[in-house]
């Protein structure tokens, strides 16, 4: 029983995948303007050298050639040649790869953590001063603009204060240095946009976990267990948190895939050399293996993401049974 | 109050943990720390490998790591680099390059002509990259012997010392098959240039080493690292903290917020771009352009309909300076300047008297015109969602349009939709776009010429003694046939008026002068950085560093004499601004000391002498408009050191009177008036308008008089005269 619903998941999960791969491949071909033209608007251009371009990146190929050439490399692994830094798009994809998962797992951790906690006292005192002011402390970060955000810490911690650096990953001096000298500087430089991130990521963790652990504290069992004479802490701990868990588990799981590409406006306001900024420079650049590389990626976390959150919803609610 | 508390303990707990790592490395490295020249900037490299590299940041890098038979100095002429010297047989079709002797690869092997013969013919064969275009005309490249390359051409080439081509090793490069030269990463470049490749970390940054061998001498900074920024806010406040000595891109919004620290100069030059508004010009039947717009009256009405300067005060926030022709006056000697006569600026009735000339008249009474056929005009005009200031000059100027019964409609694209509805059947009408040039003035005139209809020609014009003129004109060695023929096919496509030259790009760059120095704009007041040169790399060095032997320009002795100078009286004065950078001589070699000097001169050297900042907003004087020096009049008139007529104009090449100039210089270093009692000078009454002025220079030991007690203040200045002058201000 186990073993089919694990194999059935899996199934759907990789259809899905697939799915995406030749949706992705047609997505961006009807998009407005190629690579060739948005390349070459460069007054030193000849006709010539214009046609060079596109028979270089197969593009004067019939469609079907191409998307046939596209299935082909991706059954060995090759993502294809970007256009714009003609390199190969995995290593291109996994440079940035590095970057973005230390900036969201760190910023989500902190947020789940942040989140929650918030969302539980709220919960816990709801009514009360402390639940309004955490309730506003939620909307008022769910609400703020990114990027308004970000540059606001930029001002306020790095040049006021001049306690953490404005921008990027590592202070360039550093980067001849060895691992154990850059990895307290990367830390250093990861504060800003991991806070900046967190606190945006925050108020809907907050609000989430407010909402669903008030539902559960006016269930009947609640009050069983109150009436079994449980302490307040254990009928939070064992009784309420529990179930008030699972709506938080879809939404970690649906974040995790975003978070990926949709830290776009903290890397750019912070430079952060992550996947959001790349995703946005192939776009422009109509960069059409990049992109399908990152969407690709994408997709898998998201599905990923799912796949591990079904798996916990059995684990964390015994009622998920197919 | 708990969680507050809890989350604030928190942030300190990580703050400081990080902190204190941080700053536990400090000490190990407070010694002999590399000084690098740290340039902040938003572009980034593509590529690596000339033959497939488009990006500007990938251009610059190869300018440091490489370099080319002949670079640019600061005045952007031609001097030695790999080639010390050269020659051109009398019938101008061969040219014989010299080459340096004792030049090394970075990786040590030594450089030779082979290495010029293996890289011309490479891209010559292959037609690939940027290159190429410049290498045009070339019809054979021998190595007579080691040090010795001749260069045949079909028709004689006039840009061959203008070609910044990029010499590669032909020991490292001779392996790549040209079939997969395209795919060639070409991930550690190998030079002979002033910087060795470092690491590149794309979207992050870029690094060089100096290069302790180069020929010209080592640059004075251990390397240039450029930090890729993908926010501009953020590159400015960087700037602020001091974490970058150099911002490249900065908008003029953002000038504000670094006025205050009195460490960071900001320097505000034009660039040797335009944005324009093209029409569609396509004679074709299959174009879906509207057909009234093939009428130049058409066109040229649309031009006197707008009122530029407004656009660029308003819609780009000062960002530029009113266009007019078609190569930017960034470099004066290319730059065509319409005669008032041909001049078009903003006037309504002008353009409403031309469409009515071309039939374009309102016939249904509803105020806005028909077409010569009578049938309802809708002019679909294009706008970039890429660019929020063109969008906003876009809408400025549907309402000038409206203005004189035109109506547009706009409709705003990606570059994407834009390029397939230019590309695509010409499915437009008019749209805002731009282009940026090269040194060498056939690069811009390429663009319009019939052969690049459907790539470059984006407008579709076809003139067939336009497209003449610019065959000619490359052809053209003597500087001043060449001037005349690039000024003809100006003035051609300013009457033709295919693109309407909205404004001239301007740029900001902004550097830490407080912890940099010996950084010099190119050509007088043009950019520091991305500027065709590699001087300020070279001559950038640590503020307060003892001035080392700057890399000495090079082996064009040439450079600073000016024939009519030897002997003259003021040959030291001009020297010494020569190799400031602050004047130079005019094209054809002379200097011309004794010739009146003109307010936009004296304004230049003035603004340049003191570097100041240049105004966001153009200056509005109605005769400064696109005036070579617009710029420089602008920083001026915003310092204070000069005002315009009451009329409203500049009047900029009007001679300066000696007394003008004296009070130019003294409001300048914004010296306060002397008043002593018995004026100095016999000339000069203490009731004579300029007495304060002139007192004072005289004070400050800028202005000596004649010998006869004298000052002649009325008479007019020489070119000498206000290079002696300016020579002697503090701090030159």
């Amino acid at each position: 029983m186990t073993r089919r619903y694990f194999f059935s998941k899996l199934f759907q999960a990789l259809l899905t995948i697939l799915i995406i791969l030749v949706m992705n491949y047609f997505l961006f071909r009807v998009m407005p303007g190629d690579p060739v033209s948005m390349l070459v608007r460069n007054p030193r251009m000849s006709p010539e050298a214009t046609q060079k371009v596109a028979e270089m990146f197969g593009l004067d190929k019939p469609w079907y050639q191409q998307f046939g050439i596209y299935l082909i490399n991706l059954t060995s692994g090759n993502l294809g040649t970007s256009f714009i830094y003609k390199k190969p798009v995995g290593g291109i994809i996994m440079e940035r790869f590095l970057a973005t998962m230390l900036l969201t797992v760190a910023a989500e951790a902190l947020a789940i953590l942040g989140g929650a906690l918030l969302g539980i006292i709220a919960a816990w005192k709801r009514g009360k001063r402390v639940d309004v002011a955490a309730l506003g402390f939620a909307l008022v970060t769910y609400a703020m603009p990114t990027f308004w955000l970000g540059i606001l810490m930029v001002a306020l911690f790095a040049v006021t204060l001049r306690w953490f650096p404005t921008s990027g990953m590592l202070t360039p001096t550093l980067s001849m240095a060895g691992f154990w000298q850059r990895l307290p500087d990367t830390l250093w430089h990861l504060v800003l946009p991991g806070v900046t991130l967190a606190l945006v990521l925050l108020g809907e963790y907050a609000l989430i976990m407010r909402n669903a652990l008030i539902d559960v504290l006016t269930e009947d069992y609640i009050t069983t267990a109150r009436a079994k004479g449980a302490s307040e802490g254990r009928v939070l701990r064992r009784h309420a948190l529990p179930n008030a868990m699972i709506p938080m588990v879809t939404l970690i799981a649906l974040n995790l895939g975003f978070t990926i590409t949709g830290a776009l406006q903290v890397e750019t306001v912070f430079s952060w050399p992550g996947l959001g900024r790349l995703m946005y420079d192939a776009l422009a650049g109509r960069d059409y293996p990049l992109l399908q590389g990152i969407f690709l990626i994408t997709a898998i976390a998201v599905v990923g993401a799912n796949f591990l959150s079904d798996l916990t919803y059995r684990f964390l609610d015994p009622r998920v049974k197919e | 109050m708990t969680r507050a508390l809890w989350k604030q303990a928190m942030v300190w707990l990580l703050a400081l943990a990080l902190i204190g790592g941080g700053l536990g490395l400090v000490p190990g490295q407070a010694v002999a720390e590399p000084r690098y020249l740290t340039i902040g900037t938003t572009e980034d490299l593509d590529s690596l490998n000339p033959f497939v590299a488009y990006e500007r940041a990938s251009f610059e890098a190869f300018l440091l790591i490489y370099d080319s038979l002949v670079s640019f100095d600061r005045n952007l002429e031609p001097q030695a680099s790999l080639a010390q010297s050269w020659e051109r047989s009398a019938d101008d079709l061969t040219w014989t390059f010299h080459l340096r002797s004792g030049v090394k690869w970075h990786d040590g092997q030594p450089f030779t002509s082979r290495d010029v013969k293996f890289t011309y013919n490479l891209i010559l064969e292959t037609g690939l990259g940027l290159n190429a275009e410049f290498l045009r005309g070339i019809e054979s490249v021998e190595a007579k012997d080691e040090l010795t390359v001749v260069i045949k051409t079909s028709e004689p080439k006039a840009n061959m010392l203008l070609n910044p081509t990029p010499i590669l090793p032909e020991h490292l490069w001779k392996d790549v098959p040209s079939t997969e030269l395209e795919m060639y990463a070409n991930d550690n470049p190998v030079g002979t240039g002033p910087f060795k490749f470092g690491e590149w970390k794309k979207s992050e940054r870029l690094r060089l080493d100096a290069n302790q061998e180069y020929f010209r001498g080592p640059p004075r900074m251990d390397g240039v690292f450029f930090l890729i920024y993908a926010n501009r806010d953020t590159m400015a406040q960087s700037l602020l903290v001091g974490e970058i000595d150099v911002a490249l891109n900065l908008f003029p919004s953002q000038l504000k917020g670094l006025q205050g620290d009195p460490g960071i100069w900001l320097h505000g030059f034009e660039e040797n771009g335009f944005t324009e508004l093209a029409f569609n010009c396509w004679t074709d039947p299959s174009s879906k352009g509207n057909p009234v717009l093939l009428d130049k009256r058409v066109r040229q009405a649309l031009e006197w309909a707008i009122d530029k300067q407004e656009i660029i005060a308003l819609a780009l926030e000062g960002e530029g300076n009113p266009g007019t022709t078609l190569i930017p006056p960034t470099d004066p000697f290319w730059h065509y300047q319409p005669t008032p006569g041909e001049l078009r600026s903003y006037d309504p009735a002008k353009a409403n008297a031309l469409l009515d000339a071309a039939g374009c008249k309102d016939i249904n009474g509803d105020k806005m015109r028909e077409d010569p056929s009578g049938n309802p005009l809708k002019l679909r005009f294009l706008l970039r969602s890429e660019n929020t200031q063109e969008v906003k000059a876009g809408q400025m100027i549907k309402s000038y349009l409206q203005k004189v019964g035109l109506d547009t409609e706009l409709e705003t694209v990606d570059d994407g939709a834009l390029n397939d509805r230019i590309f695509q059947g010409a499915d437009f009408d008019m749209f805002i776009w731009g282009w940026g040039g090269d040194v060498d003035p056939s690069t811009l005139l390429n663009i319009l010429t019939s052969g690049q209809i459907g790539t470059n020609n984006d407008c579709y014009y076809g003139n067939p003694i336009f497209d003449a003129l610019v065959v000619k004109q490359a052809t053209l060695i003597d500087p001043s046939s060449r001037q005349d023929a690039v000024w003809e096919a100006q003035r051609i496509l300013y009457e033709d008026l295919p693109y309407c030259i909205l404004c001239y790009d301007t740029s900001i760059q902004a550097v830490r002068k407080d912890k940099v120095e010996g950084i010099v704009p190119v050509i007088g007041d043009g950019a520091l950085f991305y500027a065709n040169t590699a001087e300020n790399y070279l001559s950038a060095a640590p503020a307060g560093s003892t001035p080392s032997p700057t890399p000495t320009p090079s082996s064009t002795p040439t450079a600073l004499v000016f024939p009519d100078l030897a002997g003259h009286w003021a040959a030291p004065a001009v020297t010494k601004l020569v190799s400031l950078g602050l004047v130079k001589g005019f094209p054809d070699g002379s200097f011309r000391p004794d010739a009146p000097i003109t307010r936009a001169e004296l304004v230049t050297m003035l603004v340049r002498a003191k570097t100041l900042p240049a105004s966001p907003i153009a200056a509005a004087f109605s005769d400064a408009n696109g005036h070579w020096a617009a710029a420089s009049i602008a920083a001026a008139v915003q310092a204070g050191v000069v005002t315009g007529y009451p009329d409203g104009t500049f009047q900029p090449d009007r001679p300066v009177t000696r007394a003008e100039e004296a009070a130019m210089i003294v409001r300048l270093e914004g010296a306060a008036g002397g008043t002593p009692e018995v004026p100095s000078f016999a000339d000069v009454p203490l009731e004579y308008w300029g007495f304060g002025s002139i007192e004072t220079a005289k004070t400050m030991g800028l202005i000596t008089g004649y010998p006869d007690g004298t000052f002649h203040p009325d008479q007019t200045s020489t070119r000498g005269e206000a290079c002696s002058m300016v020579s002697r201000l503090p701090g030159l």
